[in-house]
């Protein structure tokens, strides 16, 4: 496990774009890797609270079937080269081609997707933060559910954009400021 | 322009002017591309923290729809284990260098228009995850439940204040934030371990105790000729109830014995055509022969296998027929030891996980024939691994003197 994450490390550096600047962009770049991406199986501590309870997963009441949300999926990570809070920043443009092709520019990056279609969807799950509720009913027994952890499904994704490709560099002059 | 590119939920502005510039040093032609840009920015209540993603199969992805319950259960020691009304899944963390972007209001290419007007969309990433979790559907693990089960065996309501009778007894709720299986095969698994529930507690039945009930069972059948007739349920417990709880009693002739169906009694004077519904059992008889074969091997552990057959032939009521196939599961013939033995070997006491069955299996005895191994791995066979499956994973199969065997693939530990 620790050499896996080293291992990234050292690919994360040695794959760092140079830096170019982009006049008043974000100055956010796509740090971006190639190796296979084998998923690391590590055992679930789901938010630390497994103590002999069960854990509710649920769809809030009020909604029946959660919206159906999306995911962009980018081969590396997100970072900016000073080390600020990424809230509220622009990423990139997002563009379809008229074939419904995926084209993401990120700073001097340009990445060409597919669409994805989830052969198992996710289900995105937020700590239910008020005590369960009220409207449903339940059997005198099942005190310990109530005082439990539960997890509110608040959407689910079954489709993304996949950029697995190597970002082409666009090759360009420092645009004027605009 | 300007209502165009201020984007109302955060600070990021963007211009079509700036979005087409880039395009021009990006060399995409504007005629290749849709008129509708998704500008894509992270949202300014970005978090990383209290989201976390699932990957659902259909079948709990349907349970959740329908608001039937989904749990993760477990304790400190065991992983999580998700489970819904009848499956389990094992949960596991995968974490991935790939950055996933959560974006509740994404439009895919399809829903976009083909032409009109340049246009700029803003669009929030709420959140950015390297990591999600998977399910794997598992067996539900249900050798906890046998365990504490047996903390506190039900032992007859006159031994419950017994010193030894004062372990814990769990209620199914207790059960269900214990065990990690979905209720259906906790409930499954329940009624394979005979498990009866007395005050609001599930309880197995002492051994013994069972033993005693079914001597006082049989005796009563042998009596009153209820070998043949079947046993008047109502009858039955009104008599006994003096001696054992009716619930308990009606269980366990439920346990062993079938129903035949419920015949109305018409009471012979005509004047009063009283009618009563009678439900009768008939003792089964190789759960019977099996009940008395267990008795016999528990106590005696391994037996000679002339003797145990006549033993046990001798020990069941009048009328049934002992047969080997009735103990499937439970006992091991060694038909190369002089004389042949027979001992007590419970596929029930087994490790539940695969490995450590095998493991088992051929730690007790080097090779098995596939007859003889069946009963001991069949109840790890799943819809798309069956027994032969099994044994083409972890044995590896000879032939012995004609017959084909199957011995560990690796050293047995």
């Amino acid at each position: 496990m620790n050499i896996y994450k080293k291992l990234c490390e050292n690919i994360l550096v040695l794959h760092n774009s140079p830096d170019i600047d982009y006049g008043n962009y974000s100055g956010l770049s796509l740090v971006y890797t190639f190796y296979v991406v084998l998923p690391v199986l590590t055992l679930l501590i789901f938010a630390g609270s497994l103590i002999m309870v069960q854990i509710v997963i649920k769809v809030p009441r009020e909604d029946n079937t959660p919206p159906e949300w999306a995911m962009i999926e980018l081969q590396g990570s997100l970072e900016t080269r000073h080390p600020v809070a990424l809230n509220g920043r622009f990423i990139g443009d997002l563009h379809f081609t008229k074939n419904d092709v995926p084209v993401l520019i990120i700073g001097h990056h340009i990445l060409y997707g597919k669409v994805v279609s989830l052969e198992k969807p996710f289900a995105v799950l937020v700590k239910d933060s008020e005590q369960w509720s009220e409207n449903e009913p339940m059997e005198t027994d099942d005190e310990n559910v109530n005082k439990g952890t539960s997890y509110n499904v608040i959407a689910i994704i079954k489709k993304k954009l996949l950029f697995k490709t190597r970002p082409k560099p666009i090759i360009a002059n420092v645009p004027k400021k605009l | 322009m300007d209502t165009d590119n201020v984007n109302p939920s955060s600070s990021v502005e963007r211009t079509l002017i700036e979005v087409e510039a880039v395009l021009e040093f990006a060399k995409v032609e504007r005629k290749e591309i849709k008129a509708v840009t998704q500008i894509v920015h992270f949202s300014p209540d970005l978090d990383n923290d209290s989201v976390c993603l699932l990957e659902l199969d259909s079948a709990v992805l349907d349970a959740l729809n329908q608001g039937d319950k989904v749990v993760i259960r477990g304790d400190k020691e065991d992983g999580a284990v998700l489970c819904t009304k009848n499956k389990s899944y094992d949960i596991k963390g995968a974490e991935i260098s790939n950055a996933m972007l959560i974006m509740p209001n994404l439009q895919f290419g399809d829903s976009l228009p083909e032409d009109g007007p340049a246009q700029l969309q803003f669009r929030q990433v709420t959140s950015t995850l390297h990591s999600y979790y998977e399910l794997r559907q598992c067996k539900p693990k249900l050798k906890k439940l046998k365990t504490i089960l047996e903390e506190n065996p039900y032992n007859g309501w006159e031994n419950e204040e017994d010193p030894d009778h004062l372990g814990n007894k769990y209620t199914m709720n207790d059960i269900l934030n214990l065990v990690q299986a979905s209720e259906i095969e906790i409930g499954l698994a329940l009624e394979k371990l005979h498990a009866v529930e007395i005050d609001g507690f599930w309880r197995i039945l002492d051994f013994e105790f069972l033993t005693q009930v079914l001597n006082h069972i049989i005796q009563m059948c042998e009596e009153n000729d209820w070998l043949n007739t079947g046993i008047p349920m109502e009858e039955c417990l009104n008599i006994l109830q003096e001696l054992f709880p009716r619930k308990v009693l009606e269980h366990i002739i439920k346990m062993y014995a079938d129903k035949v169906g419920s015949s109305s009694n018409c009471e012979e004077e005509e004047d009063e055509p009283l009618t009563i519904d009678i439900d009768y059992y008939r003792l089964n008889e190789d759960k019977i022969c099996r009940f008395f074969a267990e008795l016999n091997l528990k106590e005696a552990g391994k037996f000679n296998l002339k003797d145990f057959l006549s033993v046990w032939q001798k020990c069941v009521p009048e009328g049934m027929k002992t047969g080997l196939y009735q103990i499937e599961g439970m006992a091991l013939v060694d038909q190369n030891s002089t004389p042949e033995t027979i001992m007590y070997f419970n596929v029930a006491d087994l490790p539940e996980e695969v490995e450590g069955r095998f493991n088992f299996l051929f730690r007790t005895r080097e090779k098995w024939s596939l007859e003889d191994i069946t009963p001991f791995i069949s109840d790890l066979a799943t819809e798309t691994t069956d027994v032969k499956a099994l044994l083409t994973k972890y044995a590896r199969a000879s032939t012995h003197n004609g017959i084909k065997v199957y011995n560990s693939r690796k050293s047995v530990t």
